[in-house]
């Protein structure tokens, strides 16, 4: 049986997974390196004082989206690597949901690759969250109609 | 008419109160038969099931592809990931 996909994951993408996915994507032919991370902010269209997120997935298919993502990145942008993590479970206030790790020749397309991943998970990975407020109430995000922009992976 | 398996996550789970139900279901259909059939018999959750998507062996069916010999799809409401 192969392992679970590293993709999703519940640990915190503290210092220490920024490190890893750094080390991940190191490449002596790279002039850039870019890491991006999505962290939770304490409001969100017109909500105020949240603080924390609660993300759940169909993760089996989520990692197999975000994997069919990087690849045809990957295949359209000249990059020598790239790496994704994605939180489930609670994030706190001030902490990333998500980090992109690319390494590139040259750092344009380290920022296209990296901004491309982003969007596209955003409206294809089956991936919720739930707002979680100060006073203790909690709410799924309003989110949008998933889509995929790539034919390949459509039944 | 046959029974497949729908799986709901997130939003839907918890307005249904459950993550997983057996539907009868007309075959061949497409995607929005399904979400209709199942708007039918949730009325309460029809926008959401009609904003929603059909999820086959872990990829989205199209819109006008003809499902037939289904035996499990998931309902992927709106999504916020990221």
């Amino acid at each position: 049986m192969e392992p679970p996909s590293p993709i999703l994951t519940q640990a915190p993408l503290d210092a220490a997974a920024l490190a890893d996915l750094r080390r991940e994507v190191a490449d002596p032919a790279a002039g850039a390196v870019l890491v991006f991370e999505g962290t939770v902010r304490d409001h969100s269209d017109g909500i105020e004082d949240v603080i924390a997120l609660e993300y759940e997935a169909q993760a089996s298919m989520a990692a197999k989206i975000i994997a069919a993502i990087v690849a045809e990145t990957r295949a359209e942008i000249p990059v020598r690597k790239i790496a994704v993590r994605h939180r489930l479970g609670r994030v706190e206030l001030g902490e990333a949901t998500i980090v992109i790790a690319v390494s590139a020749g040259h750092r344009d397309e380290a920022y296209r690759a990296s901004r491309a991943i982003i969007d596209r998970i955003k409206h294809e990975a089956p991936i919720w969250k739930r707002e979680i407020l100060r006073n203790g109430t909690s709410a799924w995000s309003r989110g949008c109609v998933a889509h995929q922009e790539k034919s390949q992976n459509e039944k | 008419m046959p029974v497949i398996q729908v799986n709901y996550y997130a939003q839907l789970r918890e307005a249904l109160k459950t993550g997983s139900e057996e539907v009868s279901l007309d075959l061949p259909a497409r995607e929005r038969d399904i979400l209709e059939r199942l708007a039918q018999l949730h009325p309460r959750q029809k926008a959401l099931f009609l904003s929603s998507r059909v999820a086959v062996d872990e990829g989205y069916v199209g819109a006008n592809a003809m499902l037939d010999g289904l035996c499990r799809v998931d309902i992927i409401s709106p999504i916020s990931g990221g």
